[in-house]
């Protein structure tokens, strides 16, 4: 082996850029020392000997396919990985234009708001042509932010999807939401915008509040946090509900809209700070609740573990802190195979 | 000193098609450095699920930042790049127990860390892994990075110089480091 051989020769070879006389004079120095073949075969196989321990091909169809499913995201939407640090503790956006509503609902306060819950305000078909052609996506162990041509900012939580049409903006902005988004509206008294979340319109004219439309949930719940709501359902004569900064408007799936004073309105916003907040909710629905977050899928064992009531807060806390907790709290326990996690009954 | 016929080579023509929007050739690019990109961020993350969304949140992004994102140092260049950036994020916010950008320039590394390997693999390549990952121990991981960069995915000198921060000397300084390592080996056994 000699020392005096052109290591450039050898490293073009293995990165395939060897010229037809860098193949020569390879073959002149493998042929002069039958460990020259030892060293560029070892060479050779270094890459594999360094790459992963799982030669398993990758499956780059599928792959392939939740990246097309992908592509339709709104360009400007800036995904927040949830594990990292989400959100700042203070989840107020700069405002540079803030203007107080007031004619569409007469209301005392600064920054009245309106939100209006309409059922099926659109046709079907003319909401698809309308709302469908733009969509920001937050997948799950996500959260997408993003700023709309008004100026309207949006975060979307975990396992969450909003779409709205290219004329948005154009007399009406209107959006379709499916999951879970905290919206802080620029108000435009002549273009309202309007929410349109699993069969409910909610429509503001500037104003921050969360709509929380989980297919899990029986109901739809619109939290302000500041101005105020007008809440009611479209084709429905009844006067329209109000609901004031600090309160909770709900449309349960009957459409009976109930309103109601929130005392803990950072129950409704914590995850926009990064946080998990499970407050009285069944276990099944917890197990949702932490599969979008977590991107697994949880599965409770037992229909009446699955009931069992459960209150929690984490904050940053990463799943398996997260499941010990609701362990210990349940007298339950858990096992993760890869992203599925199954959660039962300690006996 | 690019070989014209290289396979791993990204024409210019996909770059130009994709600022156009063509999804064909998002798709054509993805088909080509999904595994490479995928190998790579598994050596960061040493978790092959957390490595593939890794690499397909890039491609999103890739598509929706696709007018504006700056391809000077080439486009293959810039993905592998991407994933080194994406994934020392990722590991500053959850796998704490080492500082990465520290560890590159340190030994051992790959060492403590390698998960373990499967059981059904052939006999005499896990012997010939095991008996070259041992003579490459005491090397830096930066090391093994350009390597793997070099021999295994085919990147040019420059392009891992752009990727790792580092110069185009330094590439070759590692190189040759990584090949002298392998030749005393293969003195000290054929002995």
């Amino acid at each position: 082996m000699s020392d005096s051989f052109d290591w450039r020769i050898i490293d073009r070879h293995l990165a395939g850029e060897a010229s037809p006389d860098d193949e020569a004079a390879l073959a002149a120095w493998l042929a002069s020392d039958p460990r020259n073949a030892t060293l560029l075969n070892d060479a050779r196989a270094l890459g594999r000997a360094l790459g992963p321990s799982d030669d398993a091909p990758w499956d780059v169809d599928h792959a392939w396919s939740r990246v097309a499913a992908r592509m339709h995201e709104h360009p400007d939407g800036d995904i927040i990985p949830l594990r990292a640090r989400a959100f700042p503790r203070t989840a107020t956006f700069a405002r540079t234009q803030r203007i107080v509503a007031g004619a569409a609902v007469v209301l005392a306060a600064a920054g009245v708001v309106a939100v209006v819950l309409q059922r099926q305000a659109m046709r079907p078909a003319e909401s698809q042509r309308r709302l469908n052609r733009h969509e920001v996506v937050a997948a799950v162990a996500q959260q997408t932010r993003v700023t709309l041509d008004d100026g309207t900012q949006v975060v979307l939580n975990a396992g969450s999807r909003l779409r709205y049409g290219d004329d948005f903006g154009r007399g009406t902005r209107d959006v379709e939401l499916d999951g879970e988004g905290y919206f802080d509206v620029v108000h435009d008294e002549s273009r309202p915008f309007r929410v349109h979340a699993r069969g409910s319109v909610a429509q503001d004219v500037g104003t921050r509040f969360v709509v929380r439309a989980y297919p899990e949930q029986r109901g739809v719940d619109v939290v302000v946090t500041e101005g105020a709501v007008s809440l009611h359902r479209a084709g429905a004569s009844a006067t329209p509900a109000l609901v004031a900064a600090g309160q909770r408007g709900r449309v349960d799936s009957s459409g009976a809209i109930t309103v109601a004073a929130e005392l803990d309105l950072d129950r409704w916003t914590e995850w926009t700070r990064g946080g998990i907040v499970l407050d009285g909710m069944t276990l099944e629905d917890a197990a949702l609740e932490l599969g979008r977050r977590f991107g697994v899928r949880v599965e409770i064992r037992g229909d009446d573990f699955a009931r069992r009531r459960v209150s929690a807060r984490f904050h940053d806390e990463p799943l398996p802190r997260v499941l010990d907790a609701l362990a210990v709290a349940l007298g339950g326990t858990w096992t993760r195979d890869g992203q599925r996690i199954v959660f039962a009954r300690a006996d | 000193m690019i070989h014209p016929s290289k396979s791993t080579a990204i024409g210019t023509d996909l770059v130009e098609r994709l600022r156009a929007g063509d999804a064909r050739a998002l798709e054509e690019l993805f088909r080509q450095q999904y595994a490479p990109l995928c190998r790579f961020a598994e050596r960061y993350l040493r978790d092959r699920a957390a490595a593939e969304d890794l690499v397909q949140d890039l491609f999103a992004a890739l598509w929706a930042r696709r007018g504006r994102i700056d391809l000077r140092g080439g486009l293959r260049a810039y993905l592998f790049a991407s994933v080194r950036n994406r994934a020392l994020n990722v590991r500053k916010h959850h796998l704490v127990e080492s500082n990465w950008e520290r560890d590159e320039a340190a030994p051992e590394v790959r060492v403590l860390h390698r998960p373990p390997r499967r059981p059904d693999e052939l006999l005499d390549e896990r012997e010939r892994n095991a008996r070259l990952r041992a003579a490459i121990a005491h090397l830096p991981e930066r090391c093994r990075l350009v390597m793997q960069l070099r021999w295994q995915e085919q990147l040019t000198h420059s392009e891992i110089a752009n990727i790792l921060g580092i110069s185009v000397k330094g590439v070759e300084i590692q190189l040759t480091r990584g090949l002298r390592t392998l030749r005393t080996r293969v003195r000290r056994d054929a002995h």
